[in-house]
């Protein structure tokens, strides 16, 4: 399919825009885009500026992300139901921001959330670098990322059991439901290096993911540095999934149902699926992120609780697609 | 020249030796046939030698950095596994990568030699076994090297497809290139390579023409099993008849 990447970027480009024009402030087309470039401080160029500029390139940015990770995880272990979070990143992350609530870490400057949710995130590739090794294949990897998962899910249900402030118990439930509402500017430049450097590292996997179709020994045969890649993934993976849980939260179900939809339109190949997630992972975020305003605009819809519930159904018929074909 | 050398290679399993000690050369324009019965440490052999599996001794293509094997020699692995369901040609095309993924006209040559060109645009995963693997000793063609290692590149398949397989290898040797693999059909190895190299408890007990190689003493040893030997106007024939009590 020729057109998918023009297609995939215009509808990118569309909800992108779309997210900036929808909000309770209700602004004219003409008044927000204007107000986007303009200097001075009015309401309007606040609101623009400082409030939906930095949640639509949060969305565009973390979606992109959970979907190239999404699909770079599935090409690794060759396995359609991998997901970005298979390594234990996410959970880690998680772990870090509830530690950051818990302690009123999270309340004494902006930013020590998303620093205490990449902490944790590094804290995981650590374990990952010990447990699945230099040399570890595929399987340890799972293993190791399936392990650290259930540590960090374990203490995350820690904190909350041992919480005696019911309030910071509510806010660390809300916060793991994920969400792009007020954040700022400085959540941005916090994120995005981190998710450019991890989205770069992992679309260089292209070459390789392609020879990994037949296998880790005949992608070897073809010369591809396995343990070169192993990396690449685990630390681009850990970069641009660890920054975005820290900003975004946990949003679910994104990495894995974008390259699930997109797989048949590329031909298959891992090489074209990544760019092609990543544009995917984009567009369903910014739809989500814009949904939940336009569903409930006074309820402060959760992100990942509105990704999940029109995800899992979404897989469900994919699933029910396939046992049909297979049948 | 020279295509493979090993000097006692030696790839161990825990404590036990799977290979043991393994000499040999591989040079321009040889079929070679590996042959052992099941657990002589074939496969294990031509892993080791690629640098697949941790080995003692030396094996001039481990020690070559990955783009340069690549380039000096093809692996058919045993298993047919493809992951993701995408066109016979984009398979085939995989085996380009260590040219830079440029070479159509490699990909066309392997398409032709294993009578591919039909199935070009079908999608691999949903051919039957057979039909897959002859797109897989495709994709290894593709890769055009001096050398190609493939592990059971016969197995599964019909009469004809293996008989043809067995001459595109031939073909390939008469070039001036070199095929090591490794087949459990001794009637297909004794008619079609040039060389056997016998394999048992990962020690190389014989390394010859077939003639010499395949003799009832070895073959009651080694394999536990009697033959019918013929020399024929084709080649030569063997066919097992029995087992040794």
């Amino acid at each position: 399919m020729k057109m998918l990447f023009p297609l995939l970027a215009l509808l990118v480009a569309a909800l992108f825009a779309a997210s900036l024009l929808i909000g309770p402030a209700g602004l004219g087309l003409g008044e927000s885009l204007a107000a986007l470039f303009r200097g001075e401080g009015g309401p309007v160029v606040l609101v623009m500026q400082e409030i939906r500029l930095p949640r639509a390139i949060l969305g565009l940015l973390t979606g992109a992300a959970f979907g190239l990770a999404g699909a770079a995880m599935q090409g690794y272990l060759r396995n359609p139901l991998a997901e970005p979070g298979l390594i234990g990143v996410s959970s880690s992350a998680a772990l870090g921001a509830v530690l950051a609530l818990q302690t009123g870490l999270a309340a004494s400057f902006a930013l020590a959330l998303p620093l205490a949710a990449l902490a944790g995130a590094a804290g995981s590739v650590l374990v990952i670098l010990l447990l699945a090794g230099p040399r570890g294949g595929a399987l340890a990897l799972i293993l190791a990322g399936i392990a650290i998962s259930a540590l960090a899910a374990a203490l995350t249900s820690l904190v909350l059991n041992l919480s005696p402030n019911p309030f910071a118990a509510m806010e660390i439930v809300y916060w793991m439901m994920g969400s792009l509402a007020d954040r700022s500017m400085t959540h941005v430049w916090l994120a995005a290096p981190f998710i450019l450097i991890g989205m770069g590292a992992l679309l260089t996997l292209g070459p390789g993911l392609d020879a990994l179709t037949l296998g880790e020994d005949a992608a070897h045969s073809m010369g591809v540095n396995l343990g070169r890649l192993r990396w690449t993934l685990i630390l681009g993976t850990a970069a641009a999934i660890g920054a975005s849980v820290a900003v975004a939260g946990a949003v679910g179900f994104v990495g894995l149902v974008v390259p699930h939809i997109l797989r048949p339109l590329v031909g298959a190949r891992p090489s074209r699926l990544l760019p092609a997630a990543a544009l995917g992972g984009a567009a369903m975020l910014l739809a989500a992120d814009i949904a939940t305003r336009l569903i409930a605009p006074d309820k402060d819809l959760k992100l990942g609780v509105l990704t999940a519930i029109v995800g899992t159904p979404f897989f469900l018929h994919l699933i029910w697609r396939m046992r049909r074909v297979e049948a | 020249m020279t295509l493979l050398a090993l000097e006692n290679l030696t790839v161990r399993r825990g404590e036990c030796p799977v290979v043991d000690g393994v000499t040999l050369t591989i040079g321009e324009g040889e079929f070679v046939g590996l042959i052992g019965p099941n657990g002589a440490g074939k496969t294990s052999l031509l892993r080791g030698a690629l640098g697949l599996l941790p080995h003692q001794g030396r094996s001039s293509l481990s020690a070559l950095p990955p783009k340069a094997r690549a380039k000096a020699a093809a692996f058919l692995p045993q298993g047919r596994d493809i992951a993701w369901p995408v066109t016979v040609e984009t398979l085939v095309a995989l085996g380009r990568a260590p040219h830079g993924g440029t070479g159509a006209a490699a990909v066309n040559d392997a398409l032709d030699r294993m009578a591919l060109h039909a199935y070009r645009h079908r999608i691999a995963t949903a051919l039957s076994g057979g039909e897959q693997a002859r797109v897989l000793i495709a994709r290894a063609l593709a890769q055009e090297t001096p050398l190609l290692l493939a592990d059971e590149p016969v197995a599964g398949l019909d009469p004809e497809a293996q008989i043809r397989t067995m001459e595109v290898f031939a073909g390939l040797a008469a070039e001036g290139r070199a095929v090591v693999a490794s087949i459990h059909d001794l009637g297909l190895a004794a008619r079609h390579c040039s060389r056997l190299l016998m394999l048992h408890r990962g020690q190389l007990v014989a390394d010859g023409p077939p003639a010499e190689v395949l003799t009832d003493r070895r073959l009651a040893e080694v394999f536990g099993i009697r033959g019918f030997h013929a020399d024929t106007p084709d080649g030569p024939v063997f066919q097992p008849t029995g087992v040794v009590r």
